[in-house]
This record gives structure tokens, sequence and C-alpha cells, in this order.
């Protein structure tokens, strides 16, 4: 018997998101819905993709259900692997750590901007 | 002279190195004192009209709210802040009259905040996080400036004060950020002694660079402690004494947002800030929480209550790796 799933747009987007991540590299994980999606794909695809949060969270292994609306809490930064601030994490991206971006955005358009 | 290849032109609070050398010098002990006092007495002390103010972290999480109410309290003017993340601070310091400026790294809860930039009561610049945070690491690291390859993607750069030259060991473009030394820094800690020893729990925004590149520092903490304790374990002190001007003893000083191991975040009280939106709710905001209270303990005894700051306490199960 064929099974009926309803979803919203915002679940079909973060489904979509989480099938591009690749197990094995590093993503740099912004506010919001790209850390369910982070989420979902190390649940889901990619158990040994390495998160970054902006303040220094490192390979962060954030625990269920989803806190919304913050970031740097105990929850979101659970079993991270090390601890650092803005400045570290950004070096960590400069000088190519990070594999990957994922940034909420406003607006965008079809051609990426 | 490296030819400038482009840069933005809005105003930046910038202070020539020397002159903030100097201060340090002068004006900041490096001996030991009994630094405790009240918030209302540190801001009073520490706050000027005018002050551009950095604090570190957020309104969410282990934020110094508690600071930042008395700030309101004491109706302080034209101030610019520093704020990483613009969240609900930002829009009780403008819905206040507070704040008129405000370097943004990443600006979130922007429907009170949003109408005020356009109605232009508050201006906006934009560094991005990283190059907010790159600022005040020049501002501690002694130098004018610091460059990043970051910036160099989009036009963001023209709604800041940086300025893109030619490296000159490579040619390539790259983006220098002007230093920040603020006026004052609010950092809310987890534990701290009377001299200003502070110790942060987690992750940070840029707390030590905050601290050291800014002309006063008050510290609000959960907990003090004695001294010695920082002696015993000194890869956990994150501030040492000599960078702080005020130590607060603020319990709850974060409160709406979490303390990390020792509070949980007030959801429905950060829900009725982020329905804000327009000036009279602002209002009924202010006067129930900030000027109908004296002070912060009787906010938390006549707003918040035991049995709710039980409960926040309670819900913060997560202990490992915040001792």
């Amino acid at each position: 018997m064929p099974r009926t799933v309803e979803f919203t747009d915002t679940e079909f987007m973060i489904a979509q998101g989480a099938r591009l991540l690749e197990d094995g590299k590093s993503i740099f994980v912004g506010w919001g819905i790209p850390q369910i999606v982070a989420m979902l794909a190390q649940k889901l695809y990619v158990p040994s993709v390495v998160q970054l949060f902006e303040f220094g969270a490192v390979g962060p292994r954030s625990v269920l259900p989803f806190v919304r609306g913050t970031m740097g809490g105990p929850q979101n930064t659970y079993r991270s692997l090390q601890w650092l601030n803005m400045n570290w994490a950004f070096s960590y991206s400069a000088s190519g750590y990070m594999d990957y971006g994922m940034l909420g955005a406003l607006q965008v358009d079809p051609y990426g901007n | 002279m490296s030819r400038i290849r482009k840069e933005g032109k809005v105003e930046y609070r910038f202070e020539h190195p020397d002159d903030f050398r100097a201060f340090v010098r002068d004006r900041k002990s490096r001996k030991t004192s009994d630094k405790t006092c009240t918030a209302s007495e540190a801001v009073s002390r520490f706050v000027a009209d005018g002050d551009y103010i950095v604090y570190d972290f957020s309104s969410l999480t282990r934020g110094p709210q508690s600071l930042i109410r008395e700030v309101i309290r004491q109706g302080k003017k034209d101030l610019w802040i520093g704020a990483e993340f613009t969240l609900h601070e930002s829009a009780l310091l403008t819905g206040a009259g507070c704040v008129t400026r405000i370097d943004v790294g990443f600006l979130g809860y922007g429907n009170y905040i949003g109408q005020a930039v356009c109605d232009g009561r508050v201006k906006v610049y934009e560094w991005t996080n990283g190059g907010l945070a790159l600022r005040i690491l020049a501002g501690a690291r002694g130098v004018p400036f610091l460059p990043t390859r970051d910036l160099l993607g989009s036009d963001n750069i023209s709604v800041s004060a940086a300025k893109v030259i030619d490296d000159p060991y490579t040619g390539l473009p790259v983006c220098l950020v002007p230093a920040l030394n603020p006026d004052v820094a609010f950092i809310h800690v987890h534990q701290a002694d009377i001299h200003g020893d502070a110790r942060i729990f987690g992750t940070n925004l840029f707390a030590l660079e905050a601290a050291m590149a800014s002309r006063r520092v008050i510290v609000s903490a959960e907990e003090i402690i004695e001294p010695e304790e920082f002696r015993k374990d000194p890869m956990r002190t994150t501030i040492p004494y000599f960078l702080v001007d005020a130590v607060v003893h603020a319990p709850f000083g974060a409160y709406p947002g979490a303390m990390p191991a020792r509070y949980e975040i007030d959801l429905e009280h950060v829900d009725r800030l982020n329905a804000i939106r327009n000036d009279d709710q602002m209002r009924i905001y202010l006067d129930e929480n900030i000027y109908s209270v004296a002070d912060h303990e009787e906010f938390l005894d006549k707003r918040v209550g035991a049995a709710k700051m039980k409960e926040l306490r309670r819900r913060a199960t997560i202990i490992e790796g915040y001792r």
C-alpha cells in the first residue's frame, strides 16, 4: 500500500541539503537551518563529517531535540572535539580546512546569488 | 605606499595603537585589589555616553544581559556597540534610545532592528562575523590593522570601513580591517575572583581579545571563587585580573539566555522579546523588565521568580565539558 508523506518546503530543503554532503569532509555550519541539515546528514548519510560552528565548536555532535534559536548552547555543542573561539574558527576556514560552507540566506536567486 | 584598490567609506571607531598603549601603561593597574561592586556602580563608573561597548557572548548564550539592562536603566546615550550577533540586546538598546550605531557581524532577529535601521534611528555597519572578530584581535595584538582574505567575495565591503590593497608579498588583493579598541567590554563568565581573574567554560566569541583590546572591562560572574583556584589550574584561566576593572557577582546574569551547565534558556521570555514589533510594545517590555525594577536581583525576584529559576536550572542537564 503506497504511503503518503506530507512535508513542508523547509523540510524538503533540509532533506535535499542533507543528501549533498560527503562523508569524511568538513563543513562550516551557519546558524539555523544549516544546523538541522548537518545533524540530519550526520545521522543518516555522513557519520564522519566534521562540523564547525563559527564561534569555535569543532566537531560538535548536537543532541536532539534540536534547541531552536541558539547556537552556542550545550545541546548544540555537545561532545565537540574542541572548543575555541571565533578567530580560530575563521582560521580553520581561511587556511583551507573547511571543505564546505553552509549558510542560511534570506533571499537567493537561481544562480546562487 | 600600497595602492588602495577598494575601500568602504563608513565611519569606524579607531584608536592609534600608541594611544592605547599609553592608556594601558598609565591608567590600567597591574596590582591586585578587590574589584567587586554592583552592576549599578560598575556601569555608572565605567560607561559614559558615546562609549563603544563590545560584549561576549550573545543574548541567547552567556550574555552580559544584567549589565546591558543596567545600561538601559541608567539611560546611557549615543552608544556604539560591537554586536557580533544583533539579537535582543540590540533591539532593547535601540528601543531604549541608548544606541545610535552598531558594528555588526550577523544581523539577527531583525524585526525591531530592521525597522529602526529603515527609520534612520540606528546606523548599522557590516563587518561580518570574522571581520569584526579580526578587528578586535588587531586591537589586542597592538597593530593598526590585520589583513584577511575575507570580505573580498562580495560587495559587503562597501558597508564597512575595510580597505583592499595589493599584498606586498604575493601581489594578491588582501583586505585590511582596522583595529578596534572598545571603551568598554562586558563579559559574562562562569567563575571570577575578586581581583578579576575569570573563567569561561565552553566556547566564546573573542573574550580574551576583547578584554585585552578594551579600555575598561566589566566581568559579570555566576560564581565568585578564591584567587588561588586559578593558579591551581592555569590552563583554564580565560582572562587574567590585570585586564579587568570591575567584577559583578551576577547569578542568572545571562537570563533570559542560557548559561551552559548552570541554567537553560527561557524560551517563553525570549519569544516575548521576539514578538516586540513596535515602540509601544518595546516600551511595555522596557517598563516591566527594566525601568520598574531597581536592579538585577529585584528583576529576578519579581519578574522571573524562584520557581522559574529552579526549572531553568533543572533543565541544564549537560554538565560535562563545563567544569
